[in-house]
């Protein structure tokens, strides 16, 4: 359990630095053709969305995981040490159904959409909509993982916007 | 007994002219006028419960009863919808309301249904044209060299590549202040858009090319459609023809009325003579959508434009 | 209320309250209304993508990724630098520093919190050692951050313009006046509390001083131009400027100022990563949520309730201010803005407010939410730097809230305090 959940932690952290180089590359592209050559691709602005939809839904898993999601602990903060283990577990056990519906509503969505193609590149429409399924996935086992294998008290992290 | 609630969704606003806003307000009428003791059609403008791409998949999902929607946003569910999309291919509102009444139309509807969706009716939004600050169009020569803006879409794009323009997409949002800076020279875009949007302000000219016919589906899930009982099922096919006619002839009145107000707002305005070079030109496009919507319906269609 | 309004109110205030986060919350609540009315499973799955599929939300990394680039690279140090040769000497000369750096800072930056943490890690420290108390410095590190989303460019601004179909170029015009005005009143701050405090001025920096920091300090003092220069100049629109200046922070940081090294990227670009899927996981979770609203009227009925019984313009705006602050404190502010959008629209609508004022109002209220307490995005990065309660520093910020109040109220009711740098 330990291992297969550090090994996907590392490849989600691998696929979102990958997604965002792309993201980058691809429109830095964009602007330089359209200058430079003074014309425009086709394909440039949809590949980088794809990439922010998977930036979007890989950091939303990993963000289970890493425990970097905002929250309120308002009430957290008041309880003694052994009231917040228990609330911290059931919190995670939460996470976990959020998940398993998340990856039983992506597989249905991906079901009734298979088989269309996208609007620029005509890549296979599962390629996006698989994401959510998967993501679902993600949070399953990572939600798992902390059930299982509690931190210490969780703390919010650096957050941003 | 509880009323069957229909939901309705578009993404534009609910103004009195707006030709999303008119046909799901006719759609409401005529339904009710027939079954209205059995059914509640609930109207949604303004993307209130979504963008086009969410409306269609939930009407495939049965999570968003009908709305109406744009004919390119259609053909990404059933990609056969890309010949409504095909520059220059229709030459009037007239023909093309044939068209789509007829065979070609039904097989599209059909193809559709296989896919969850069922089409009430093949609205319209208005002949797209062409508004820049270089010069008219009335030769596709007069596009070589002007920057317009297009939207994300191959065939757009392909169809200003293959005309010598420079297309450009960019998002909606930027595109009043990029031709009010002159970032870009013009626009294709629907008459209706130029009024409310005042680019009247910002643009010069305006050519009446008519390149695109957009077509505006007013479309019901079929997962909706089929808990119906038989006396709502058949008022909603019917309320779906009356809708559609009151809903053309009063585009075509406002596309009238369009033209004379941006005249009188000093636009120039040219209407293109002969467009047959234009579909000449743009032959590339065409032959690029073959694959996605069939040999036999394209066949069909072009004999039936000639 | 219906079983889905009460459970799309109550059932997700218990939810954030119990303390799961906000978009495990509002993707928790979605499944729970579907599996309660028997809705389609797959409406989930479909809302959540839906909501990461416009070009526009692509700014958000980009411009979380360009402040990680500027801070790894050094070019944040080199604008704190700069503002320090200039202003140190004054009373409160080092918590202006502060103030003047984000300011530049927020150039470049989008975001409240990346600024708080940029230029507090460096000040928070150096303030303390020069006399300040540290929960001041830490208020005004997390005050400062607020300059983020209100000037340009700012991640706040593309959201709502997103949301309210607007130009995102015209609304980040609309942030400048009140986010100086902010700044202003936050120097006047330092300086009325550096006086009563007794806390000892820094010597003034000398003429070869001001000039080598100026040196030093001209690739990032650039780096705006870059970004608003190319949006304003019709070159690129706002989410290419935040790609190019990624590109910009790339180039200075490998091969100008050589601070970055290609093997550092893959944690810098992770880094941006996880602040950016924290903003776009709830944006995404909150569309699907948004359309449950709008399909109950919800918003409707409130907004129809409003124009009821409220009549004048100046009292449903400073109604729309009063809701936005109580909810900014217990729920997230960019949720507030995609949720509640269309019922924002609406109201502005309703009263005939310019839909850029609208704009600035809500951006505007949104960075006041970022700092204000019990939370705030730039609450958390300041006490996660100064290793501080929320009590110490919720008891010194007050004074900094107050002038963020009074920029809010003239930027509400002075329309063309907002709209001074509208094109004609
Ligand atoms: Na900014
Ligand atoms: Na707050």
């Amino acid at each position: 359990m330990r291992t297969v959940c550090s090994a996907a932690g590392a490849a989600v952290r691998w696929s979102l630095f990958i997604a965002i180089a792309v993201m980058l590359t691809a429109i830095a592209y964009q602007v330089v053709m359209r200058y430079v050559f003074g014309r425009a691709p086709s394909w440039t602005e949809e590949l980088a969305i794809l990439m922010f939809a998977w930036s979007t839904l890989g950091g939303f898993a990993l963000g289970v995981r890493e425990g970097f999601h905002v929250r309120l602990t308002i009430i957290l903060d008041r309880l003694p040490p052994r009231s917040r283990q228990i609330a911290e577990r059931i919190l995670d056990l939460f996470a976990l159904l959020v998940g398993a519906y998340l990856l039983w509503s992506g597989w249905r969505y991906v079901d009734v959409t298979a088989g269309s193609t996208s609007a620029a590149i005509a890549y296979p429409i599962e390629l996006l909509h698989g994401m959510a399924p998967i993501a679902g996935a993600l949070i399953v086992l990572f939600a798992a993982e902390r059930f299982w294998n509690p931190s210490p008290v969780r703390e919010n992290q650096e957050p941003a916007a | 007994q509880q009323k069957i609630v229909i939901k309705m969704g578009w993404t534009s606003g609910a103004g009195e002219t707006d030709p999303y806003a008119v046909g799901a307000r006719e759609f409401k009428k005529s339904l009710e006028a027939r079954v209205g003791q059995k059914v509640d059609v609930q109207l949604f403008p303004n993307r209130q419960i979504g963008d086009e791409k969410p409306l269609i998949d939930g009407m495939r999902l049965g999570t968003v009863d009908g709305g109406i929607i744009t004919n390119a946003v259609i053909s990404q569910i059933e990609p056969a919808f890309q010949l409504n999309d095909l520059p220059f291919l229709f030459e009037s509102e007239a023909q093309a309301q044939r068209i789509l009444d007829g065979s070609v139309g039904k097989k599209l509807a059909d193809k559709l249904d296989a896919k969850g969706v069922k089409v009430l009716g093949y609205m319209e939004g208005g002949f797209r044209n062409m508004i820049n600050n270089v010069r008219p169009v009335n030769k596709p020569d007069d596009i070589k060299g002007v920057k317009y803006r297009v939207m994300q879409n191959p065939v757009y794009i392909g169809m200003f590549s293959s005309l010598g323009g420079n297309a450009i997409p960019m998002a909606w949002g930027e595109v009043f202040t990029a031709v009010q800076q002159g970032a870009i020279d013009g626009l294709e875009i629907p008459l209706s858009i130029i009024d409310q949007n005042k680019f009247f302000e910002v643009t010069k000219y305006l050519s009446l090319t008519n390149h695109t016919y957009s077509m505006i589906g007013l479309l019901i899930s079929k997962r909706t459609y089929d808990k119906f009982p038989d006396d709502v099922k058949k008022a909603a096919i019917e309320a779906g023809v009356e809708a559609t006619k009151a809903q053309r002839a009063m585009s075509l009145e406002a596309t009238k009325l369009v033209v004379k107000t941006l005249e009188s707002k000093g636009m120039q305005i040219n209407r293109v003579a002969d467009f047959k070079p234009f579909r000449t030109a743009v032959s590339s496009v065409y032959d690029k959508v073959k694959g996605s919507v069939g040999e036999d319906l394209m066949k069909e269609a072009l004999a039936a434009v000639q | 209320m219906s079983t889905i309004a009460l459970l799309l109110t109550l059932g997700f205030g218990a939810l954030v309250v119990a303390g799961v986060p906000f978009a495990l919350a509002i993707a928790g609540i979605t499944a729970i209304v579907l599996v309660a009315v028997d809705i389609e499973p797959a409406f989930l799955a479909q809302q959540i993508i839906a909501g990461s599929q416009s070009f526009s939300l692509l700014a958000i990394p980009l411009f979380m990724l360009a402040g990680e680039l500027m801070s790894a690279g050094g070019l944040s140090q080199r604008l704190v630098d700069v503002a320090s040769v200039l202003v140190r000497h004054l009373t409160g000369g080092l918590a202006m520093v502060t103030v003047l750096a984000a300011l530049v800072f927020s150039a470049i930056s989008g975001s409240a919190p990346a600024t708080t943490a940029a230029i507090g890690s460096i000040l928070i420290p150096a303030m303390a050692n020069a006399g300040y108390s540290r929960a001041f410095a830490a208020s005004i590190a997390v005050s400062s951050g607020v300059l983020g989303p209100l000037i340009p460019p700012s991640i706040a601004f593309v959201i709502w313009g997103i949301v309210a179909e607007q130009s995102i170029g015209r609304l980040f015009l609309s942030g400048i006046v009140p986010g100086l005005a902010i700044a202003l009143g936050l120097l006047i701050v330092c300086y009325f509390h550096a006086k009563r405090n007794a806390v000892p001025r820094l010597e003034r920096a000398r003429w070869p001083e001001i000039k080598q920091a100026f040196a030093r300090g001209k690739w990032a003092l650039f780096s705006p131009l870059v970004v608003l220069g190319g949006i304003y100049g019709g070159i690129f629109t706002p989410t290419e400027a935040a790609a190019m200046s990624c590109v910009y922070a790339l180039a200075v940081g490998l091969y100008i100022e050589r601070r970055l090294t290609w093997r550092a990227l893959p944690e810098v670009f992770l880094k941006a990563a996880r602040t950016s899927a924290l903003v776009t996981a709830i944006i995404a979770a909150s569309v699907g949520f948004g359309v449950l609203i709008a399909q109950e009227q919800l918003a409707l009925k409130f907004a129809t309730w409003l124009a009821e019984n409220v009549r004048e313009r100046w009292t449903a705006l400073a109604g729309l201010n009063a809701v936005f602050f109580v909810l900014a404190a217990v729920m997230d502010e960019i949720a507030i803005m995609v949720i509640l959008g269309p019922l924002l629209i609406a109201i502005g609508n309703k009263f005939g407010v310019d839909p850029i004022h609208l704009g600035s109002i809500i951006v505007t209220n949104v960075a006041i939410g970022m700092a204000a307490p019990p939370i705030g995005y730039c609450l958390f990065v300041g006490m996660a730097i100064s290793g501080l309660s929320l009590g110490k520093i919720s008891k010194v910020i007050w004074p900094q809230i107050i002038v963020m109040l009074i920029v809010l109220f003239l930027t509400t009711y002075i329309p063309s305090f907002a709209m001074a740098f509208q094109p004609k």
